[in-house]
């Protein structure tokens, strides 16, 4: 065989559509991704355009309604899911030293109930019929409240699309979380004890159990919802008796988990990222550790922040607004670890490192928001503004996003053999950078003067009109990132820098095998004595697990 | 490189899984279209999970790979300009830090200079000496007014000095610990930004939280007093004699039960 032949990237339609091998697999998961990553945001450009100026009419009100339904929708479940769940299943293997995941065929299994899902959502376009009857796309939002998602409400099919297509995508989810939690318990190469495992398989274990236990309760409430919609059951039906908030309740207990569920993966990125690109071990690693499974912990005790303005008793109020600030205590010390790792390094400023510390730096500022939300009477003024929509925007793009493209730097010549072009990848970064300040710090103004989320349009004369301009400019700018990055891509992939098996001098395992890498991942299984096992084979006067 | 060839048995690649999410997709999507839909995609789905079975049961389905040995470990070809490893790659930075006692008398010291420059400044803007005290005892008693900021008042005296005590005990420690972390200029440091930036922060605020306080206070002469307490504290931290962390040492020294050998 020769290395041509084994290069996933070079091989055939049928090898991919049959494979059960964890790196094929999850560059499907990526590329899907990235995929729909361009779709949700040309989604988001509209939106933008409609809202650029008072009075617009790009977008009618019920194509708005179905472009901000499926632009959350389709950001959450087909972009951060299907990149967390294929890196995940890319690098878990090789990290740990194992020659694929626990269950092969199960994996294949996952992937294409979510891509099959992820078609079916968008299938609505053509086969669903919405409030109006003329929209396909559902437009309850991507949370579909109760009573908003009954049939007297959302006729057509729409809602059901929404419902059946994450429904779908969602038990492949849960069946690829299973497969992770049983690959990183079972499958450790010699010598990886638990506390010398990297920290990206810590916080993905962390990660895929949040998914095992707030990913079925979602798919129960879809099934009720399901229920109610087409056989006339009263789960959600407020004049048959039932209290609409429950669905609330339900889909929040989902809801907040998985925005961790969404971060956690970002934190395992950067957690590799930093140390290497600052010549120095990670800071803290078992404060990491248990910071990552507290964060797992009271992230599911938080929902009810998200329903502050539904008219809480005040002890009820008074336990969640404190729970969540209680979330702020290891979140802060993951990121005085992170700093502390940096500190007094020999950092190199190459393009994961920019948007690693993008991260840092933007994911501190969309914390602090978030406290600021989790203030219950400024929640009360702030709710459903567009604060919110600059909170969270905070935190999937200045955080997650970010992350995933240091992340995707950083790996993408372990995958492809290539390194990605510097030059483009940072004026890629500047250029994401100033436009995600632009578009969303605005937002958080806007919020504070009032304007709501999820209006279509707006009316001139209400000290709106500068902040929607900004936004909508930054919009722009940004697109002019993501374009560098899609010709990054492509060019790369032909006339890139040839990688080597180590192009950062990194110190985990997958540096330790061919780019790309074989197969069968290692030629033979490799034996670990501390967290940097490369480390110590390249320093063998020197090796770390004298010291830890 | 050896040439020795190992072979390893990996799974049969295989359509099935796909075959089944296919038919449970088609199958919920019968809810959408209808029941013919959802009937085939039933039936998809049990061919495809029978199928997927059959891989597993009775055998196993593998296929044989040949493994070439390739090279471990990896020689490093890195982006990396430099091959010098940072020294002190595990260590917690800085090495070297204040006594805690610097931070203390840096604090006293920043105090001493703040209160006698503000004193010197009350004397000659308002004639008395007691302007500082009041104001900054204003804060928390209600009992001073603005009529009253020049008059001696025992209450309020203690207070202020009570207050001011605290707080320049309270930075000089801060200054103590974070002055190392910035190596470069920390007199610079210490003197002017530090102090700049939490004046601001009091400035910008203070017509927010007590408009009335705001108005006794001239912000230049303010800016002033605050330099003159980063500037000695600063420097009584800096030039403070810096000790080794106990990073290195083990478990029993930093703890105090075993003295080590003498260092
Ligand atoms: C210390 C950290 C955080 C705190 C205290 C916090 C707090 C909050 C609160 C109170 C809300 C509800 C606002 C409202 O609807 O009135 C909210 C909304 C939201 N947060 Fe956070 N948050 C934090 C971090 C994050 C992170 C890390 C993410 C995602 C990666 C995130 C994603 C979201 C999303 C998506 C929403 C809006 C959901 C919606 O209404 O559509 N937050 N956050
Ligand atoms: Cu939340």
């Amino acid at each position: 065989m020769t290395r041509e032949a084994y290069n996933p990237l070079s091989s055939k339609f049928h090898d991919w559509v049959v494979t059960v091998d964890h790196k094929k697999l999850g560059v499907m998961y990526i590329v899907t991704g990235i995929l729909y990553l361009i779709v949700a945001g040309s989604e988001a450009l509209m939106m933008r355009w409609q809202l650029a100026i008072p009075n617009n009419d790009i977008l009618s009100p019920d194509t708005f309604n179905a472009f901000f339904t499926m632009h959350g929708t389709t950001m959450i479940f087909l972009v951060g899911m299907p990149i967390l769940l294929g890196a995940a299943n890319y690098f878990i293997p090789l990290m740990i030293g194992a020659r694929d995941m626990a269950f092969p065929r199960l994996n294949a299994f996952g992937f294409w109930l979510f891509f099959f899902g992820a078609l079916l959502l968008y299938f609505s376009f053509l086969g669903g019929q919405g409030l109006s009857g003329e929209e396909g796309a559902p437009n309850v939002g991507w949370f579909a409240y109760a009573p908003l998602t009954s049939t007297t409400f959302s006729p057509g099919s729409a809602t059901d699309y929404w419902v059946i297509s994450l429904f779908v995508a969602g038990l492949g989810s849960i069946m690829t979380a299973i497969n992770l939690v049983t690959t990183i318990l079972t499958m450790r190469c010699d010598g990886m004890t638990l506390m010398k495992m990297p920290l990206f398989a810590w916080m993905m274990l962390v990660d895929a159990a949040l998914i095992l236990i707030v990913l079925p309760p979602l798919a129960v409430i879809q099934i009720m919802l399901l229920l109610d919609r087409q056989f006339g059951a009263h789960f959600f039906d407020a004049q048959a008796g039932a209290d609409p908030l429950i669905w609330q309740h339900l889909f929040w207990f989902f809801g907040h988990p998985e925005v961790y569920i969404l971060i956690i993966p970002g934190f395992a990125y950067i957690s590799e990222v930093i140390p290497v690109f600052s010549r120095k071990v990670l800071f803290g690693y078992p404060l990491m550790v248990a910071a990552t499974v507290s964060i797992g912990f009271i992230s599911l005790g938080v929902w009810a922040h998200h329903m502050f303005a539904v008219g809480l008793s005040p002890a009820v109020l008074a336990y969640f607004s404190g729970a969540t600030f209680l979330v702020g205590v290891p979140t802060g010390m993951k990121i005085f670890n992170w700093i502390a790792t940096m500190w007094g390094g020999h950092i190199r400023f190459a393009t994961p490192m920019l948007f690693a510390t993008g991260f840092v730096s933007m994911f501190v500022l969309g914390g602090l928001t978030g406290i600021m939300l989790a203030v219950v009477p400024m929640d009360w003024q702030l709710s459903d503004t567009y604060f919110v929509v600059g909170h969270f925007h905070w935190v999937l793009f200045g955080g997650l996003l970010f992350a995933i493209f240091s992340g995707f730097f950083y790996w993408f010549p372990k995958v492809t053999g290539r390194l990605l072009n510097e030059t483009l990848g940072k004026w890629q970064f500047w250029f994401l950078f100033v436009g995600f300040l632009v578009t969303f710090g605005p937002m958080h103004m806007a919020g504070f003067e009032g304007m709501p989320r999820r209006i279509y349009t707006f009316m001139p004369g209400r000290g709106l009109e500068l902040w929607n301009m900004l936004s909508s400019i930054g919009a722009a700018i940004q697109v002019v990132g993501f374009i560098l990055f899609v010709i990054n891509v492509f060019w790369s992939l032909r006339k890139g820098k040839i990688a080597g098996d180590d192009p950062w001098d990194a110190w985990t395992l997958e540096w330790s095998t061919t780019s790309p890498p074989p197969p069968w991942n290692f030629a033979e299984t490799p034996q670990i004595a501390s967290r940097r096992p490369l480390w110590d084979l390249k320093h063998p006067d020197d090796p770390d697990w004298k010291y830890e | 490189m050896t040439t020795t060839k190992t072979t390893i048995k990996v799974p049969k690649p295989t359509a099935w899984p796909l075959v089944a999410a296919f038919g449970l997709t088609l199958t919920f999507a019968g809810f959408l279209t209808s029941y013919l839909v959802g009937i085939i995609g039933g039936i998809l789905s049990v061919i495809g999970f029978i199928g997927w079975f059959k891989d597993r049961f009775p055998n196993n389905l593998e296929i044989t790979v040949e493994v070439e040995a390739h090279h471990i470990p990896a020689p490093v070809h890195s982006t990396k300009s430099t091959h010098e490893e940072h020294p002190h790659h595990r260590a917690i930075l800085p090495l070297k830090i204040h006594r805690t006692q610097s931070g203390l008398i840096g604090g006293i010291a920043g105090g001493i200079a703040m209160l006698i420059v503000s004193v010197i400044g009350s004397f000659i803007m308002h004639g008395s000496p007691w302007y500082p005290f009041n104001v900054m005892s204003a804060s928390v008693m209600h009992s001073i007014t603005e009529q009253n900021l020049t008059n001696f008042n025992a209450i309020a005296f203690v207070v202020a000095l009570g207050i001011h005590a605290t707080l320049s005990i309270g930075i000089g420690l801060v200054y103590g610990v974070v002055l190392p972390l910035l190596p470069k200029h920390p007199i610079i440091l210490g003197a002017l930004i530090i102090p700049f930036i939490w004046s601001f922060l009091l400035y910008a605020t203070m017509n927010t939280l007590n408009p009335v306080l705001n108005e006794t206070v001239n912000w230049s002469w303010f800016l002033v007093t605050q330099f003159v307490f980063g500037f000695v504290a600063g420097i009584v931290v800096s030039k403070s004699e810096k000790i080794q962390t106990l990073q290195f040492k083990a478990f029993a020294e930093r703890a105090g039960i075993e003295t080590g050998k003498n260092d």
